[in-house]
């Protein structure tokens, strides 16, 4: 998964003969020594370790340097692998639409063609591809301006610690707070921008939140910036200007924090209008408007954890740049009856959707077709078929790729760094294991498992729930 | 809030099945055939690896990292021998890297009628045992979990004889059986869950309410460890009758209920709230814990006279308040019923029922490195000497006045010169074991097999415990005390 070359083959048991090469794909992975990839098992309990091998008659290869053998886990009550290091997928073009699918795959890319019967687009891994459009959900059209500035945690690499260099530390895909300190980065903010990440905590936390900020190792009430206040059922924001002081902008509630301890805070801010959104499990919980104008003059963010004592973990951290206009990204779920298509002026258009190209989306709304500009459309849902009961496949995985895209397909072979397999949504596909960042097992179970390092069991709550 | 006010404080094993490989090959007719031979031979190759309730034991490292299982083996040249159910051979780790076992033992065996003792040790270690003897270097003792053990006279902190004919009303849990599950309604609490039973303990993170009739007597003591993590809001209703929580705000609108003691807990306090319907709330009064900020485990004590209307708590093992009820005693019930009020996760565990004769124990005052022994009686009378041995049922004390057999039930507690370097095993290679009574004893582990563990300290000499005794092995034991 390291981007190493392939190794040969080991894994075939000789012994066997051609009848045991027809039951088992194992390969050696070519990975390098001292790796720390991370398996968790559905009952949550996990393993850092080093996946040497996937043999479909074996199981998974797992190493640890404190295990005597490697040992083979069969695939039942695997939740996720995952590897640390993944690369960034490469595009040949920037994505236009977010395109996503009843079985909760889901890619960026650009949409080629629709009709009654297919879906065709193109993504970083395929340049054409083809899917049976009852098996679309939703089509999301990306803001012009749309790009990631910033997607991970995967290292510290790149971020700045505060005076306390034990303050925050990086694990597993985690920003991890254990005290009083600040973490901060440069992502060359410059005009509107979404600020999205998981947050979990234990115990009473304060959480300030930096944006647009230059003060990325201290906390700097000299610097242009805004700052969230995030507790624990609470937000407040702070407008903090150099010369000026510091403004409270107000305050909103999250009632629901009192009884979780795990959120993911979505932060839209629109420099030109000067106004800021706080979405929480993407409900609004306030928005703000700094009727001076955008006060704010730096280019980054940062996290200060304010207490000693409670643990505050961050993850799934993505900043991008967005048009602040548009609803980007908003994932669409149709009950209805109707295709429905959303209209940048929020009129919506129920209907049967006919077709779709490159410029243009052809629907047929209370018996007449419309023919609407793609230009002027954000989303685009389409009905949910009839679900039809589908036979649990074994070896039927979900990679996540860095930069939001999930595809499962069911293993076939996993030769060097190479996997290939066959999607139900759009046929046989090739991936280098370099840019995967997480293999999902059982993937109708496994989606209540946290999709990262959870911290140790819970001496306390040994269950997952 | 349940029992209590708004405004106030509280008041798989999974069978096994090969994965069948889907695989587009050439030969498929005889990779179907293999496929079926395997099928079936895969139950036979991993046939000891999961029995239902094998893998509720958790192996715990350093990193975090934790794997449920069960413990085949332990030896020190092998280290950890694990089973795992998705694992067709055992996985066999180096112990370096491994922080503690949680077991899934829950055997509590019964001891024989004799002189039983609460014993602590000089290294903070502790159990339950019957008072045997006493040599030169030697107190003897028996226990349920490793029969007759030989304890260093100098690594004995303290021998406190119970009373005999004190009934055990209560020890657990086991299971959950036998307590009654509450519903809890009240909006401020928020989401209500249940109390959940894992490895011999209660667990609650959403406000839940488990209760159930002990019949408690007229005096009772109650202990139990807990465990919590983050903010902590417990509510103890004491002599109650009704098994369902009573929303302190709304209690007149409650159905009928006798009254009962509210003992409530938090982060930072303990305070007593007698409750009655129809009669307003007062509490007794409140007894700060400052060092509950601190921690997150305690062993709590709640001792209860009715004839002399009183209340007290003991935490850690030391009074921290009695209340007297002035108005009478106002448990009109015999049970118990514990609320979680939703704020952290909290366990507990080791929950012992008694009876109790009104007498508290103390911490032991002799110093450490003293050169005799103390014997404190009852009366509060102390024999500064030699405890020369057991006699039956009376201990023999020598003193520079003389010989005296003292009947052990005459006893309040005995503390015996010791050395505050005896009896230390190696921080490296010490394990602290924590058994299903509660108990608690360190020592090098040299073996664990089905037939047994076999362990030594410099304060026992080599013992052989039940496998299923041990509820808990941490390594390198306090390594994070230091």
């Amino acid at each position: 998964m390291s981007g190493k070359p392939a190794q040969p083959t080991r894994g075939f048991r000789r012994s066997l003969g051609l009848a045991a090469v027809a039951l088992c794909f194992a390969q050696a992975l070519g990975q390098a020594a001292g790796r720390d990839d991370l398996v968790r098992f559905l009952d949550g309990s996990m393993l850092h370790g080093e996946l040497q091998q996937v043999s479909l008659g074996d199981g998974v290869r797992w190493a640890r340097t404190d295990l005597a053998q490697p040992v083979d886990f069969r695939p039942d009550n695997l939740a996720w692998i995952r590897f640390e290091g993944a690369r960034p997928v490469k595009r040949q073009t920037e994505p236009t639409v977010h395109i996503r699918f009843h079985n909760g795959d889901e890619v960026l890319g650009n949409l080629i063609a629709l009709d009654g019967q297919r879906v065709q687009f193109s993504t970083w891994f395929n340049e054409q591809l083809s899917a049976p459009r009852d098996v679309l959900q939703s089509l999301a059209f990306l803001s012009p301006g749309f790009r990631i500035l910033y997607e991970g945690p995967t290292t510290m690499a790149g971020w700045r610690l505060g005076r306390d260099p034990k303050a925050w530390k990086y694990r597993d895909g985690v920003f991890i707070s254990e005290g009083v300190g600040v973490l901060g980065r440069d992502f060359g903010l410059k005009g509107s921008s979404r600020i999205e990440f998981d947050l979990q905590w234990n115990g009473t936390f304060s959480l300030i939140v930096p944006v647009y900020t230059s003060s990325l190792d201290r906390f700097d009430y000299r610097s242009n910036s805004y700052m969230f206040y995030i507790s624990r059922g609470y937000v407040s924001l702070q407008r903090v200007q150099s010369g000026a002081g510091v403004r409270n902008l107000g305050q909103g509630q999250i009632p629901e924090m009192q009884t979780k301890n795990r959120v993911q805070v979505e932060i839209r801010i629109n420099r030109d209008k000067a106004e800021m959104e706080l979405y929480i499990d993407r409900k609004l919980v306030r928005k703000w408007r700094d009727t001076n104008g955008f006060a704010a003059t730096g280019s980054g963010m940062a996290f200060f954890s304010q207490l000693n004592g409670p643990i505050v973990r961050v993850s799934n951290l993505r900043v991008s740049a967005w048009d602040g206009h548009s609803d980007p990204i908003q994932l669409a779920v149709n009950d209805g009856s109707e295709d429905i298509i959303f209209l940048k002026n929020r009129d919506e258009v129920p209907g049967k959707l006919k077709s779709m190209d490159g410029r243009t989306v052809v629907i047929n709304s209370l018996g007449a077709d419309l023919t609407i500009p793609l230009e002027r459309i954000t989303r685009v849902a389409l009905t949910k078929p009839q679900a039809r009961p589908e036979a649990k496949r074994p070896w039927e995985v979900r990679a996540h790729f860095a930069g939001g895209a999930a595809v499962s397909f069911d293993l076939k072979q996993w030769e060097g760094s190479t996997l290939t397999g066959r999607s139900r949504n759009f046929g046989p596909v090739t991936f280098e294991s370099q840019y995967i960042r997480r293999l999902q097992f059982n993937l109708g179970t496994s989606q209540k498992t946290s999709e990262t390092n959870a911290g140790g069991a819970d001496q306390l709550w040994p269950w997952d729930d | 809030m349940i029992d209590a006010t708004n405004q106030l404080p509280l008041g798989q094993a999974r069978p096994i099945r090969l994965a069948k490989p889907s695989v587009h090959i050439p030969w498929r007719s005889l990779a179907v055939q293999l496929l079926l031979v395997a099928a079936l031979a895969w139950p036979l190759v991993f046939g000891q690896a999961g029995s239902p309730g094998e893998h509720k034991s958790i192996i715990h490292f350093k990193n975090g990292d934790w794997l449920r299982g069960s413990l085949a083996a332990y030896d020190q040249g092998a280290g950890v021998t694990w089973r795992h159910s998705d694992a067709a051979v055992p996985l066999r780790f180096d112990i370096g890297q491994v922080t503690g076992i949680t077991l899934d033992g829950t055997a509590v065996g019964q001891l024989a009628a004799g002189n039983l003792c609460e014993v602590q040790l000089v290294n903070g270690d502790h159990f339950r045992g019957n008072l045997a003897g006493a040599t030169e270097q030697h107190f003897l003792f028996d226990t349920w979990h490793a029969g007759r053990m030989q304890l260093l006279r100098s690594a004995v902190r303290k021998i406190a004889p119970l009373p005999k004919g004190l009934r055990t009303i209560f020890r657990g849990p086991e299971n959950d059986e036998g307590w009654t599950h509450g519903k809890i309604n009240n909006e401020t609490i928020g989401e209500s869950g249940n109390w959940r039973y894992h490895n011999g303990g209660f667990h609650a993170k959403a406000a839940a309410s488990i209760a159930r009739d002990l019949n408690l007597p007229d005096r009772s003591r109650i202990s139990f460890d807990l465990e919590w993590s983050g903010a902590m809001h417990l509510a103890f209703a004491l002599y109650t009758d009704s098994l369902q929580p009573i929303s302190l705000s709304t209690k007149e609108n409650e159905p009928d209920f006798g009254g009962f003691y509210s003992v409530q807990v938090n982060s930072y306090s303990v305070n007593l709230l007698p409750v009655k319907k129809h009669e307003p709330l007062t509490y007794l009064g409140q007894a700060t814990v400052p060092g509950f900020r601190n921690k997150s485990k305690s062993r709590l004590e709640f001792f209860t006279s009715k004839p002399q209307r009183m209340i007290a708590v003991a935490i850690d093992g030391k009074l921290i308040r009695k209340w007297i009820d002035t108005k009478g005693f106002t448990g009109e019930g015999s049970g118990v019923r514990i609320v979680h009020q939703g704020r952290g996760a909290v366990r507990i565990s080791n929950l012992r029922v008694e009876e109790w004769d009104g007498r508290f124990k103390g911490p032991p005052t002799h110093p450490i490195g003293a050169r005799d022994d103390l014997v404190k009686l009852i009366n509060n009378d102390r024999m500064q000497g030699r405890v020369a041995g057991v006699d039956g049922d009376r201990l023999n004390v020598t003193t520079p006045e003389g010989g005296f057999p003292v009947p052990l039930d005459r006893v309040k507690q005995i503390e015996p010169a010791t050395s505050k370097t005896a009896a230390t095993v190696p921080i490296e290679s010490r394990v602290r074991a924590h058994f299903s009574d509660g108990s608690r004893l360190s020592f090098l582990l040299n073996r664990w097999a089905a037939d047994g563990v076999e362990a030594q300290s410099p304060c026992f000499g080599s013992a052989t415990f039940k496998p299923g005794s041990i509820m808990r092995l941490e390594f390198q034991a306090g390594k994070s005390e230091q």
